[in-house]
């Protein structure tokens, strides 16, 4: 994490600042950042630390910390033969989330971008799922997806296009899948709205001209509208990648990430470990490793967000 | 994790708003119709309402639900529907089940931290929009930062430090912990707003002879509140919905909140859909009139660029 | 900094134990000891109990009734109760004790204390249950559950045993043309004839709880948990095969079974959905609520019928350390053994076998058929081993593993070999 330490020279916003204006924004600043700076260190910075330090040491739920024990949570961690699904898991839970809702998120924005009847109405409409909590979004579709009263298997059999209810989360082959379906759900909308916020700055006359210059709507798409977007679309992107991977409030409820270990993601596998086994250094070190690969992400995303602010 | 969300949104967006403001002005022009473009408006409708169907079906398969009798949800499931409309699912919920107790904590912490959390975040995002100091973008980068780190790795070490401030099981300590990561978007939502504000009239306010801190309270704070009501609004739907940290930090009805509350449900009244469903509606009923009252402002301010430059 | 500080907790709890035991003892024998000191360490009146406890069954009032009438009792303070979901039972008490915010006593089984004891958050009872007149009425075995292996220190009170039994729902077999199972070789040959149009033969229950059911099913087929030195030797190859006849189960399960949980598991028998359950009298009066005399009650089909066996649990009472209360919570739990209340609970929705011997003279045992297997069940049911391991297998990794095995990532025999390693930590 960066530092947070130097803030006290100060100059004033104004062309020029007499030395007494200096002295009252010393203490502005200050005061006014303090209490998030604060929250950050307390809430932020140190359990960072004590999460890397709980990773090195055997610490349990029930008996505390039972000593140091170097890279031996590691060791196992990567020694056990199920960590290479965790992490497969992880990648398509993440790569599929975000994946689908890219693409239906950027066709949504477009839609949502045409000039029809009641648009606002439906912009609002559309943004629902996001506001929903989560556990609320699992309770939902656990409901449609029921083996025997719900509605989607209801249907399915009774068109004849399955013949025997599915366990959708039950079943080791679409746990997974399903999961990510759900998550795009409550996703997309998200997407859309960033997309169609950037949308909102692609310049007309460039369309126009382009369209005068007898380019097709593809054409137009492509060479005006692609390249005045993807800002936006790589910085969400990637936040969506970082949010997703992180994100485990549906597998929790919806499979615990079963059947097996079948839709056990890594941070998944860190909470489980921590809380359901009372193994808080070993589920620590199945964080750890979560944080070291989204590092990576964090890195691009602030490259991203900072080339922008210049 | 809304957070996360709409950091992105804050992060870039200032230097395309101007721009598409007047764009917008431009485009009240109505288009050229063309003529691929009629020819794809019923497909249009199509495909809206189709979207709509999927995005809304589930609110309604489930309010339905929660007032179909849970006889005929035991005999038939969903594949009919309901000869006649029961509120025995209400009437339990709230007789049999702690579904108040919920609800009045899930209040109490989401109205908290949005009090606190603007007071914070607001300050915050002065200093950052009005003043430049050294390590002002270390400042910034730390508060994109911090909203990156997995939840997981965070909630043991928070659990045991929460633990030593008597403040686990606690709405005080849920309080804590969501004004930390609600308040970093916050306060680029707010800076976002902030730096839409003409700075002549800081200016203006400082030849007036006002010292810094007066501008910021006669010229800034009354100007901020449209952006504090979008910010609030932010960070109440995160609070309300947040489920992780109160999952692991809460443990009686004394501080649960309805996320955790329907997840027990979940664990012990599995065949009763009617009741889940019915805490389901009353879950989101709140945040859902919240979010619709407040959406134009959101996605107006979105898409045509809140600020007012 | 919680380790230290767990272990004053420990210290001076255990001190303020040892000496209201004494004073209790002092002011029993001796009528002129330190009045006042005496009624300081058994007067709680005033004080209120946090009990945490799971039910059976989800809208049955008993506890709280329970509660209730201790509640209006005078000479002992009051007893408030926290129903927590079965399903995450444990993870909630753990996480609860270990954050400082844990109950003061609480329901508890025995193939869970492995673990609170290694932790020493368990207050050790054998002291005062033999200072206790009513230790005599208390069915001598029962005293084992509350034992860890190689100690004689009793932890638990006990309070409902639960031998596992099966369910059977006599339409569904009558129709099929068959009769009752004997045999685990009957369930495996029956099974393919009972699914079918919407049936299924048994939920295999790989969710929460199931591996009692599943333990049962093991045990009844001879297998053997750990051998007479303690070492675990679940991954015999008789272990292997009864396994393995359980895994093929879920091939005549209905859809979601190998991640059910008891709510869906009951569901599915009550609604005719299943032919058959294993689980135990907690539930026999939803069952016959739901198909009166079309439902049997057998014992759990064994490998060899001379030879039966099943699982028994016992579901007890514990008293935390860390309980500034531990005088009240001892007049809870040995309440609770009295024989009105004792009958009350055994006789409820969600009974279970009674754990004193005059209730269980009672005609409502003696004379009910459904009681009468599980009497004769618990007579040669055997328990989970009470090894450090066991609370993490039933709590958190036979769900995995064996959902694992049903879905053919894993064979019988590495399952075993897991569990096995997991029981032996």
């Amino acid at each position: 994490m960066t530092t947070l330490t130097t803030r006290r020279p100060i100059r004033p916003s104004g062309p020029t600042g007499p030395t007494r204006r200096k002295r009252r924004l010393d203490l502005t600043v200050p005061l006014f950042l303090s209490p998030t700076l604060l929250l950050l260190v307390v809430f932020v910075a140190y359990p960072f630390l004590r999460a890397i330090w709980l990773s090195f040491t055997e610490t349990s739920l029930l008996g505390g910390t039972l000593g140091f024990v170097g890279l031996d949570n590691f060791r196992t961690l990567f020694t056990d033969p199920s960590f290479g699904t965790f992490l497969s898991n992880s990648v398509v839970w993440t790569v599929g989330g975000v994946g689908l809702q890219l693409v239906f998120g950027v066709i949504g924005a477009l839609l949502l971008n045409q000039r029809f009847r009641l648009r606002g109405v439906v912009r609002g409409l559309a943004m629902i799922p996001w506001a929903t909590p989560s556990v609320l979004v699992a309770l939902i579709w656990m409901w449609l997806l029921d083996p025997n009263h719900g509605l989607v298997n209801a249907v399915l059999t009774r068109t004849g296009l399955m013949h025997s209810p599915v366990a959708w989360f039950g079943n080791a082959h679409s746990a997974l899948g399903t999961l990510i379906v759900v998550d795009a759900w409550q996703g997309i909308p998200f997407f859309a709205v960033m997309v169609l916020a950037a949308l909102q700055a692609v310049p007309e006359e460039l369309k126009e001209s382009a369209r005068t210059d007898g380019c097709g709507f593809l054409r137009v798409f492509w060479f005006i509208t692609v390249p005045s977007i993807l800002p936006t679309v790589l910085i969400t992107l990637v936040l969506r990648l970082i949010w997703t991977a992180n994100y485990i409030d549906l597998a929790y409820v919806l499979t615990g990430g079963g059947p097996g270990i079948a839709s056990t993601t890594i941070p998944l596998a860190s909470y489980l470990t921590a809380y359901k086994q009372g193994a808080l250094g070993s589920g620590a070190s199945y964080a750890v490793v979560q944080a070291a690969v989204l590092a990576v992400l964090v890195a691009v995303y602030i490259r991203l967000t900072q080339r922008r602010e210049a | 994790m809304v957070v996360l969300e709409r950091a992105g949104v804050a992060g870039g967006r200032t230097r395309s708003e101007r721009r598409s403001r007047a764009v917008a002005e431009r485009r009240s022009v109505p288009l050229g119709a063309g003529l691929k473009r009629s020819l794809g408006r019923p497909a249009l409708y199509v495909v809206i309402a189709l979207w709509m169907v999927c995005t809304l079906g589930p609110y309604v398969v489930m309010a339905v639900t929660s007032v179909t009798p849970q006889d005929q949800l035991i005999a038939y499931g969903m594949s009919r529907l309901p000869t006649h409309f029961s509120v025995q699912g209400y009437s339990e919920l709230f007789a049999t089940t702690p579904f108040v107790h919920y609800m009045v904590n899930s209040a109490i912490t989401a109205l908290g931290t949005v009090l606190f959390s603007l007071v914070v975040a607001s300050a915050a995002a002065i200093s950052l929009s009005r003043f430049r100091f050294r390590g002002r973008t270390t400042v910034l980068t730390a508060l994109l930062v911090a909203q990156l780190f997995p939840a997981v790795l965070l909630v043991i070490p928070l659990s045991t430090m929460l633990r030593s401030g008597h403040l686990l099981n606690s709405r005080a300590g849920l309080v804590l912990i969501y004004v930390t990561f609600a308040t970093p978007f916050a306060t680029y939502l707010l800076k976002g707003f902030l730096d839409g504000l003409p700075k002549e009239l800081d200016e203006a306010a400082t030849v007036d002879g006002c010292s810094p801190m007066q501008m910021v309270r006669h010229i800034l704070v009354p100007l901020l509140r449209p952006g504090l009501t979008a910010a609030g609004t932010y960070i109440f739907i995160f609070a309300w919905n947040e489920f992780l940290y109160a999952l692991t930090f809460t443990s009686s009805t004394a501080s649960q909140t309805i996320p955790v509350g329907l997840q027990l449900f979940i664990g012990d009244y599995q065949i009763r859909w009617d009741l889940l469903t019915a805490g389901g509606v009353i879950a989101a009923v709140p945040v859902l009139v919240g979010f619709m009252l407040v959406q134009k402002q959101l996605i107006g301010g979105l898409a045509a660029g809140a600020v007012k430059g | 900094m919680r380790h230290s500080s767990w272990r004053r907790a420990g210290a001076v709890c255990a001190a303020l134990t040892a000496a209201a035991i004494a004073l209790a003892g002092c002011s029993g024998s001796s009528s002129t000891g330190s009045a006042a000191a005496a009624s300081q360490s058994t007067d709680t009146s005033g004080q209120t109990l946090n009990y945490w406890l799971w039910v059976d069954n989800a809208t049955d009032q008993t506890w709280q009734q329970l509660a209730d009438q201790f509640n209006a009792e005078s000479g002992h303070g009051k007893v408030q109760l926290q129903v927590v979901p079965a399903a995450q039972y444990l993870d909630k008490l753990q996480t609860a004790l270990s954050s400082g915010n844990g109950p003061d006593a609480a329901r508890m089984k025995d193939e869970w204390i492995g673990q609170f004891v290694k932790a020493g958050v368990l207050a050790p009872l054998s002291k005062k249950i033999d200072a206790w007149s009513g230790k005599s009425s208390v069915i001598d075995s029962s005293w084992n559950a509350g034992k860890v292996p190689g100690k004689s220190e009793i932890y638990m009170m006990p309070h409902q045993n639960t031998a596992l039994y099966m369910y059977y729902n006599k339409k569904l077999f009558s129709a099929a043309g068959l009769d009752a199972p004997k045999t685990q070789a009957d369930v495996i040959a029956d099974a393919p004839k009972l699914t079918g149009n919407g049936h299924y033969a048994f939920d295999v229950r790989g969710g929460a709880g199931g591996q009692d059911q599943w333990a049962a099913w093991m045990y009844a087929g001879g297998a053997q948990f750990v051998d007479s030195s303690g070492k675990v030797t679940l991954d015999s190859p008789t272990g292997e095969q009864v396994n393995q006849s359980y895994l093929d189960l879920v091939k005549f399960a209905p859809p979601g079974s190998a991640t059910a949980a008891f709510a869906q598991v009951q569901s599915n028998f009550l609604s005719g959905t299943t032919a058959m359950m294993i689980h135990h009298v907690g539930s026999l009066a939803a069952v016959r609520k739901q198909f009166g005399q079309d439902v049997g009650v057998i014992p759990v089909p064994s490998q060899d019928p001379s030879k039966p066996s099943s699982l028994q649990t016992m579901s007890g009472n514990v008293v935390f350390t860390s309980s500034k209360k531990q005088e009240l919570a001892w007049q809870w739990e040995t309440w609770l053994l009295g024989d009105a209340q004792m009958l009350k609970m055994s006789t409820s929705p969600q009974g279970q076998l009674p754990v004193t011997t005059a209730v269980a003279a009672n005609a409502a045992f003696t004379k009910d058929d459904g009681y009468q297997v599980a009497l004769k069940a618990a007579q040669t049911a055997q328990s989970w081993p009470q090894l450090n391991g066991t609370t993490n297998v039933v709590n958190a990794t036979w769900s995995p593993t064996i959902q694992q095995a049903f879905g053919g990532q894993s064979s019988s025999a590495q399952m075993l070999q897991k569990l096995s390693a997991d029981l032996s930590k």
